[in-house]
C-alpha cells in the first residue's frame, strides 16, 4: 500500500490535518467521558430494586374530617380500608406502610449488633402491617416473614417504642451488621435503649427510601400499625396486568369508606421515575451533546476531505491517466483520512483520561474503563470513514481527461 | 477604515452564502450549547437576594449527640437546623434588626369556592420579619403585625394561591379555612421566585416557595410536624409536646445583622447561650456556633450540583471543538482567495491590513453566530426546564447576553487567527504569476 507517499503528502500540509486530528482527539475525550457518565447512571437506574415496582400502588390518605382526630376512629378506618382493599378484584395483597420506598423521603435510625461496643450504622426502616412482604413483592431468602404474634398491641409504634420486636433485614443490612453472615436469629440494638430487636428473616433485596444513596439496599422492616390521625399510607399490590384497573377504582372505593380525606394514588414505578428524573435528564443532555459533537466533527471531516479532493483534481486526473484505477484513488483518500483519524484518536486517549480525571475530582464520576474508550475509538473510526466516503467517491469519479484540461 | 473593512467582509460573506451560513451555524451551535449550560449554571449558582445577602445570617448552634457529630463526613460542623427549644430561646435576643424562625408543613385547605375539593398545601410557618428581611414583594396587604405574631390566625397567600382560591382579586380581610380553623388573609404576595430557595434548602433547594405563610407562633396549637427534614439522635418524643421539648432539629433560623459590630455582638450572644446550656448540662459538645451569610451558606451546603459543573466544562469543550472545526473551513476559504490577496498586496496593502481584514470577517461571523446561538440557547433552556420538570423560567439577562457574545467573538478569534496569519504571509508574486 502507498502509506509512505500518503504520509509524506500529509506532512506537506501539516496544519490542516493537525487541526482535524485535534478535533477528533477532543471529540473522543468528550464523547468517551459522556458515555462513561451515562453508563454509570444507567447502571444505577437499572439496578433491580427488589420491589414489584409496576404492580405496587401507593395510596396516600390525608385526612381532614374532624372525626379522624379520635385515634380509635382512625384505627377503625385503617382496618376497614385494608379489609376493602384486600377484597378488591385484582388485588394480591395490601397493607399499611409508614413511608414510601424509592420516593426520596423516609425514616432512618441507628443500629448495631446487640451487646457490642461498635458505632451504630445508619439504618433506613419501614413499619408495615400484616401481609407486608406480599404487598411489596420482595423475596425472603432466610428465616420467616412476619406472623400474627410479631405485631405489637394496638397503639404502639415500634420505631418509638422501647420494647423488643421481631424484625426483618435485607441481605445488605444483615451483612453490614454481621459481616460473618450469621445475622439470622441475632439481636440488634440502638445506642441508647436496652431492648434489642431480633432478626427473624432476611430479604434478598429491597431498595429503601433513598435509592440514590449508598444506603439504598440497607433496610430494616418493623411489624406495626402504621396509621396516624393526619395521614396514612397503603401499599396495594395488583395481580400482573391489573395495576391500571385497580388504580382506577381505588379512590372511589376508599372515599366510600370515608370521604373526609384527600387520596393520592401512584405506583412505585412513578415514584422511582421522579426520584431518577434528574439522572435521566442529565443522561439525555449528555447524550444530546455527544451526538451533536460527533455530527460537528463528521461535518469537519467532510469539509476537509472535499477541500483536499478539490485541491488535487489535477493530480487525480494525472494519476488516472497514468493507469491508477478508481479504486486506487478512493483508497488513497480513505487511507489518508484513516491516518488522520488514527493520529487524532491516539492523541485523544491522553485527553480522555485527563478529562476523566478532572471530572472525577469534581463530581461522582467513575474511572473510565478501556472497553468504553475503545468503543468510542471504533465509533469515531467508523464516523471518520463514512464522512470521508462521499467526497472520496467524488474524487474517484474524476476522469483522466481533467489532467489535460486545465494546463 | 474599519467601516471599509466591515463592508469588504460583508461582501466576501455574501459571495458564498452557503459557506457563510455554515460558518455562522458552526459558531451558533457551539454558542447555543455552551450558553445553555452557562446560563443554567449562572442561575443555579446565582445570588438569590443581592440587596441583602451579606446582611442575612443563618444561625447554627451545636447541641447534638455528645458521642457523635451531626455529620460524620464533616465532624467539625454543627447540625444544619435548630431544635424548637433553642430556636424559641434565641428569638428572645433584641440584637438582630430582624429575625425569623421557620419550617414548612402540610395543611388541609378548605376552599370557599364551589367545586374545589379540600386539598393539602405546603405552608410555611414563619415570623412576620420573614417578608421584609427577604425583600418579598406584596401585591395586596402586607405581613401580619407584631401583636399577631404569637399565634393569631392570619395568612399570607402567594399570587398563585390567591388566583386559585379568590380568583386573583384583592382578598385581604377575607376568610380562608385551614385545617379546622378560620384564617384572615393579611396579604397577597407578588411573583416571587428566589433561586436557589436559600432560606430552606432542605428537600429541593430549587423548588418553588410555599403557597401560604402563617405565624410561627401557631406551631404548638396546630401541632403539625415539619414536612421537611427532621433529624434526631435520641428520642423525638411520642407526642407533639414531647417533640417540641426534644433534641430533634427541624427549624431554620435567619437573622438580619446590618453591621460587623452587630454581627460580633450577636455571635457573642450565641456563645453565651451555648455556654449557659453547657452549664445546665444540656449541650454535651464543645461550643461550636455558626453565622453564615446567604452566599457562604449556599456554598457550604453545596447547593450547585457537581454535575452542573461537569456539564459546564463539557459544553465549553464543545464550543472549542466547534472553533477548531471552523479553523479548517476558514483555512480553506481564505487560501482559496490567495490570488485576490496577492493583487491587494501587490497594490500596496500591508500584511497587517490583510490580517485585520480577515479577522474582521471572522468577527462578523462570530457576531452573527453569537446572536443565532443566543436565540437557540433560549430553546435549550426550555428543554432543560422540561427535562428536569422544573419551572426555573431561565431567561438571558444583560450579563448572560454579554457573556454569550463575548464567547462567540472569542471563538471566532481563536478560529480565525491562524488562517488570517497564513493568508497575510503569502507571497504576492507567486499568485500574480499564475493568473
Amino acid at each position: 500500500m502507498e502509506i509512505g507517499p500518503i504520509a509524506r503528502a500529509l506532512l506537506h500540509s501539516r496544519s490542516r490535518f493537525l487541526l482535524v486530528a485535534l478535533e477528533i482527539a477532543l471529540t473522543l475525550a468528550i464523547v468517551a467521558n459522556c458515555l462513561n457518565m451515562i453508563s454509570d447512571q444507567r447502571r444505577k437506574m437499572m439496578r433491580p430494586t427488589g420491589l414489584d415496582e409496576e404492580n405496587v400502588l401507593v395510596v396516600e390518605s390525608k385526612t381532614f374530617a374532624p372525626e379522624f382526630q379520635e385515634v380509635n376512629y382512625a384505627r377503625t378506618i385503617y382496618e376497614e380500608d385494608l379489609r376493602i382493599l384486600r377484597a378488591l378484584p385484582g388485588v394480591r395483597a395490601a397493607t399499611g406502610i409508614d413511608s414510601i420506598p424509592l420516593s426520596g423521603g423516609g425514616s432512618s435510625t441507628g443500629r448495631r449488633a446487640a451487646d457490642s461496643e461498635a458505632n451504630t450504622i445508619g439504618m433506613p426502616y419501614f413499619v408495615l402491617g400484616t401481609q407486608a412482604l406480599e404487598s411489596l413483592g420482595v423475596e425472603l431468602v432466610a428465616g420467616r416473614g412476619f406472623i400474627e404474634s410479631d405485631y405489637p398491641p394496638p397503639g404502639e409504634r415500634p420505631d418509638a417504642d422501647p420494647r423488643s420486636f421481631n424484625v426483618l433485614l435485607t441481605q445488605q443490612a444483615a451483612d453490614d451488621l454481621f459481616p460473618n453472615g450469621d445475622a439470622l436469629g441475632k439481636q440488634i440494638e440502638s445506642a441508647n435503649d436496652g431492648s434489642p430487636d431480633t432478626v427473624v428473616g432476611i430479604i434478598r433485596r429491597m431498595h429503601g427510601s433513598w435509592p440514590m444513596s449508598t444506603l439504598a439496599e440497607r433496610v430494616m422492616l418493623f411489624p406495626g400499625e402504621p396509621f396516624s390521625r393526619r395521614q396514612t399510607r397503603y401499599v396495594v399490590r395488583a395481580a400482573p396486568g391489573m395495576a391500571g384497573e385497580v388504580q382506577g377504582e381505588l379512590e372511589e372505593t376508599l372515599l366510600k369508606v370515608n370521604a373526609g380525606r384527600i387520596l393520592q394514588i401512584r405506583s412505585l414505578a412513578d415514584y422511582k421515575a421522579d426520584t431518577y428524573r434528574e439522572l435521566s435528564a442529565l443522561n439525555t443532555l449528555l447524550g444530546g451533546v455527544s451526538a451533536l459533537i460527533v455530527a460537528v466533527t463528521a461535518l469537519g471531516i467532510v469539509g476537509l476531505t472535499s477541500f483536499s479532493v478539490t485541491q488535487r483534481m489535477k493530480q487525480i486526473g494525472t494519476r488516472r491517466a497514468l493507469g491508477a484505477t478508481r479504486l486506487a484513488i478512493l483508497r488513497y483518500f480513505l487511507v489518508e483520512n484513516w491516518l488522520i483519524t488514527s493520529f487524532g484518536l491516539v492523541t485523544g486517549l491522553a485527553l480522555t483520561y485527563g478529562l476523566n480525571f478532572a471530572l472525577a475530582n469534581m463530581a461522582e464520576v467513575p474511572r473510565i474503563g478501556f472497553p468504553l474508550v475503545g468503543s468510542g475509538m471504533i465509533l469515531l473510526w467508523l464516523v471518520g470513514l463514512l464522512a470521508a466516503l462521499a467526497p472520496a467517491l467524488r474524487g474517484a469519479a474524476v476522469p483522466p481527461v481533467v489532467a489535460t484540461r486545465t494546463v | 477604515m474599519l467601516a471599509y473593512q466591515i463592508r469588504l467582509a460583508w461582501k466576501s460573506l455574501r459571495r458564498n452564502p452557503i459557506l457563510s451560513l455554515l460558518l455562522v451555524f458552526a459558531i451558533g451551535l457551539g454558542i447555543a450549547v455552551s450558553m445553555t449550560f452557562v446560563s443554567a449554571y449562572a442561575f443555579l449558582s446565582g445570588n438569590p437576594i443581592p440587596s441583602m445577602s451579606d446582611r442575612l445570617f443563618h444561625v447554627q448552634v451545636d447541641g447534638w449527640n455528645p458521642q457523635r457529630p451531626f455529620d460524620d463526613d464533616k465532624p467539625e460542623e454543627p447540625p444544619n437546623q435548630l431544635t424548637y427549644r433553642d430556636a424559641t430561646a434565641l428569638l428572645a435576643s433584641t440584637i438582630p434588626t430582624r429575625q425569623t424562625v421557620n419550617f414548612k408543613s402540610e395543611l388541609t385547605v378548605h376552599p370557599a369556592r364551589e367545586g374545589i375539593r379540600p386539598y393539602r398545601e405546603v405552608v410555611r410557618l414563619c415570623r412576620g420579619d420573614f417578608f421584609p428581611m427577604f425583600a418579598i414583594p406584596f401585591r395586596y396587604g402586607g405581613p401580619w403585625s407584631r401583636e399577631e405574631e404569637a399565634g393569631a390566625q392570619v395568612v399570607v397567600l402567594s399570587a398563585a394561591a390567591n388566583q386559585k382560591l379568590f380568583g386573583g382579586e384583592n382578598s385581604v380581610g377575607r376568610t380562608l379555612r385551614l385545617e379546622d380553623r378560620d384564617f384572615r388573609v393579611a396579604g397577597v404576595l407578588d411573583r416571587w421566585r428566589p433561586l436557589p430557595k436559600f432560606y430552606d434548602t432542605n428537600n429541593g433547594p430549587f423548588d418553588q416557595p410555599e403557597e401560604m405563610f402563617i405565624p410561627f407562633g401557631l406551631t404548638p396549637q396546630l401541632g403539625v410536624f415539619s414536612a421537611g427534614n427532621t433529624s434526631g439522635w435520641g428520642n423525638c418524643g411520642t407526642n407533639f409536646e414531647e417533640f417540641l421539648q426534644s433534641e430533634c432539629v427541624w427549624l431554620q433560623m435567619w437573622v438580619q445583622l446590618d453591621s460587623p459590630s452587630q454581627r460580633d455582638e450577636y455571635f457573642a450572644y450565641l456563645g453565651a447561650y451555648a455556654g449557659e446550656q453547657k452549664k445546665l448540662g444540656r449541650f454535651g459538645r464543645p461550643v461550636n456556633n455558626r453565622l453564615r451569610d446567604v452566599m457562604a451558606w449556599l456554598r457550604f451546603i453545596e447547593v450547585v450540583p457537581p454535575e452542573a459543573r461537569a456539564l459546564l466544562i463539557i459544553s465549553l469543550l464543545f464550543l472549542l471543538v466547534c472553533a477548531v472545526n471552523l479553523i479548517g473551513i476558514l483555512l480553506g476559504k481564505f487560501l482559496a482567495r490567495a490570488p485576490e490577496v496577492g493583487v491587494r498586496r501587490a497594490l500596496g496593502a500591508s500584511r497587517r491590513w490583510v490580517f485585520t481584514q480577515h479577522i474582521v470577517e471572522c468577527e462578523l461571523v462570530g457576531l452573527l453566530g453569537g446572536l443565532l446561538g443566543l436565540a437557540l440557547s433560549l430553546g435549550g433552556m426550555r428543554l432543560i426546564d422540561r427535562l428536569f420538570d422544573t419551572t426555573f423560567g431561565f431567561t438571558l439577562d444583560v450579563r448572560l447576553f454579554g457573556i454569550g457574545l463575548g464567547l462567540a467573538l472569542l471563538a471566532a478569534l481563536v478560529a480565525g487567527a491562524y488562517p488570517a496569519w497564513r493568508i497575510c504571509r503569502i507571497e504576492p508574486a507567486l499568485h500574480l504569476k499564475t493568473q
